[in-house]
């Protein structure tokens, strides 16, 4: 079993997760910028959501900011809880910025992935990785053809290239080793089919062992989207 | 049922509709439920079955109106600003005793309100809400799992009275995520135009005509003797409610949906310091479980009622209760959701006696 190493990502300048709504996209990239925290890698974490009414960066961003080196950039906190397509208004600065590791939660599907492509100008093709996070237990994409489907939207919608993939299939607490399993082979399709890399794969860190077979790099998850418990929990 | 899928509340709203036999669903956008027909939008078609947006939520329930008058399983979804807009759509499919699907995703009000989760519309769907003596069936699910499950219920019920069923749930519900298994898809080959239906004359000898329009006091009479016939009928065989660790309960929470989900975890918290404290949970919010409260009266020490509003359902509980017993509140307003550790802490202060 091999922990996922966020230095491996640090020559390029940019990590931007996408993915259908649901994948697991902001999840993972507050990790990464914990990740990077913990290795005392300055990081901006952009919260581009426009989709999505609950839990995003900003409805989290306390618990986020008790970690060094993290700084947000996020629509104003009056926007919390108002659904508009609202960006930070510094974006452009901050993007321009070159001094730390950029991480963007850009939205779901090809609608909250259209966000990012007005930036398109500040992203030259070398200087980031795109992840496509993908879950395939998730609705629409539960096989190699939905997937790439979704793959090819959400790229034409943002602009900009995937040139990386998130296995993250999961189902909360009811994830399995056997599920997990199963269904690696449809995203490693996927990679073979696009010839795009699966970077590593993601687990709750207090079940980590449930990965344990698969041989990809993992990225342990601290669990920040939770808004309600399990029942009886 | 096949496997299970990690599903968002409002996806598990529209997919659990289309498995029921959902043929149209008409509706208009409003947060924190626009992933129901952003769902439907991409999976309706592709089926043959109608998507419309109509161009506001008085014209959608009225499109819904005219597809229950074909007996087709139609459904539409809102959240609290768009239902107020829909009441007087409600009232006339009540008196014209038409099946159809309701949603409401209820968020933080009054008037616009905010987008995060609330339950302040339950007075609104249990006792009417338009203008009329008349009652919906209003269902409220506390997980993912019984959200799946209870749209095929609230489709067979609407079928079954010949009335509108509003599943009530909250922006959380809506938006939150669990590992969920469907019922296996009802074959719509099967279903037939029922013989009240206005789908054309056919061997009949005159038409179906559906109104809600009586102009004689004596006839309208008639009609409203007819729905209360209709209500007495459901009071008496479909109400539903769960208890949780009620056997032996000296208190009891009552809460229905969100409320109730956590109110389980406060069940927890008391029965881990010896507290005998249980859950009374409506599922069914109208045809309400007033009996089974009156029951549980003897055995109870209090009943403390917690929902995201003023007091609603309370009032219905009190009902029961009948001053039997005390019946403390704690309510949380405009879209803010109390933890487990907030509800357990007030239910103390009323165990201690210190209010």
């Amino acid at each position: 079993m091999k922990v996922f190493d966020v230095k491996s990502l640090l020559d390029k300048e940019s990590q931007i997760f996408g993915g259908k709504i649901g994948s697991g996209k902001t999840e993972i990239a507050v990790n990464i910028a914990i990740k990077m925290s913990e290795q005392n890698i300055p990081n901006v974490l952009f919260d581009m959501d426009i989709v999505k009414p609950y839990v995003r960066i900003r409805d989290i961003k306390d618990k986020i900011l008790m970690y060094d080196d993290i700084e947000i950039v996020s629509p104003p906190d009056v926007t919390r809880k108002i659904d508009l397509p609202i960006l930070p208004s510094h974006i452009i600065s901050k993007l321009m910025e070159k001094d730390k590791q950029k991480i963007l939660d850009i939205g779901g599907d090809p609608y909250g992935a259209g966000a990012i492509a007005q930036f398109k100008n500040l992203f030259p093709e070398e200087s980031y990785n795109f992840f496509f996070v993908v879950n395939t237990r998730r609705p629409e994409t539960s096989n190699t053809k939905e997937i790439i489907e979704a793959m090819t939207q959400i790229q034409d919608a943002s602009k900009l290239t995937i040139n990386a993939l998130v296995f993250n299939t999961h189902l909360r607490w009811e994830t399995t080793e056997q599920v997990i399993r199963n269904e690696y082979k449809i995203v490693k399709d996927v990679s073979e089919e696009t010839k795009i890399p699966i970077y590593f794969t993601c687990v709750d860190e207090k079940h980590q062992n449930i990965v344990r077979d698969l041989n990809l790099p993992i990225l342990p998850l601290k669990l920040f989207i939770n808004p309600l418990p399990r029942l009886g929990e | 049922m096949g496997e299970k899928i990690l599903m968002k509340g409002a996806e598990v709203i529209a997919e659990a509709a289309i498995r029921a036999g959902c043929m149209a669903f008409f509706g208009y956008p409003i947060t924190p439920q626009n992933e129901v027909p952003e769902y439907f939008s991409r999976r309706m078609p592709k089926l043959g079955r109608v998507f419309l947006q109509a161009g506001s939520e008085v014209a959608a329930i009225n499109m819904v109106y005219g597809a229950a008058c074909t007996g087709t399983r139609v459904i539409t979804t809102s959240s609290s600003p768009g239902i107020s807009l829909m009441q007087e759509g409600f009232s006339y499919i009540a008196n014209s005793d038409v099946p159809c699907v309701v949603v409401n995703a209820m968020r933080g009000g009054p008037g616009l309100g905010d987008i995060a989760p609330a339950q302040a519309d339950y007075s609104q769907a249990v006792k009417g809400g338009g203008h009329g003596d008349y009652h919906s069936i209003v269902i409220a699910p506390h997980t993912l799992q019984e959200e799946a499950d209870l749209m095929f219920d609230a489709f067979d019920l609407a079928d079954k009275y010949r009335i509108m069923t509003v599943v009530l749930v909250d922006g959380l519900m809506g938006q939150m995520m669990e590992p969920v298994e469907f019922k296996e898809w009802v074959d719509v080959k099967k279903f037939k135009a029922p013989d009240w239906a206005t789908v054309g004359q056919r061997d009949r000898d005159q038409r179906n005509i559906i109104t809600s329009l009586e102009i004689l006091p004596e006839g309208l009479e008639k009609m409203n003797l007819r729905l209360q016939e209709k209500y007495r009928k459901i009071e008496k065989n479909e109400i539903r409610f769960e208890e949780y660790k009620m056997d032996d309960a000296e208190y009891a929470i009552t809460a229905f949906g969100t409320v109730a989900r956590i109110a389980k975890t406060v069940v927890g918290m008391a029965r881990d310091e010896g507290i005998k404290l249980g859950l009374i949970r409506p599922i069914t919010l109208w045809p309400f479980p007033t009996k089974l409260i009156e029951k549980r009266a003897k055995q109870l020490k209090f009943f403390f009622d917690s929902e995201l509003n003023a007091g609603q359902m309370l009032e219905d509980v009190k009902l029961a209760v009948n001053g039997r017993k005390p019946v403390y509140f704690y309510g949380k307003l405009g879209g803010v959701v109390p933890s487990a550790e907030d509800i357990y802490k007030e239910f103390k202060k009323h165990m201690e006696g210190g209010r």
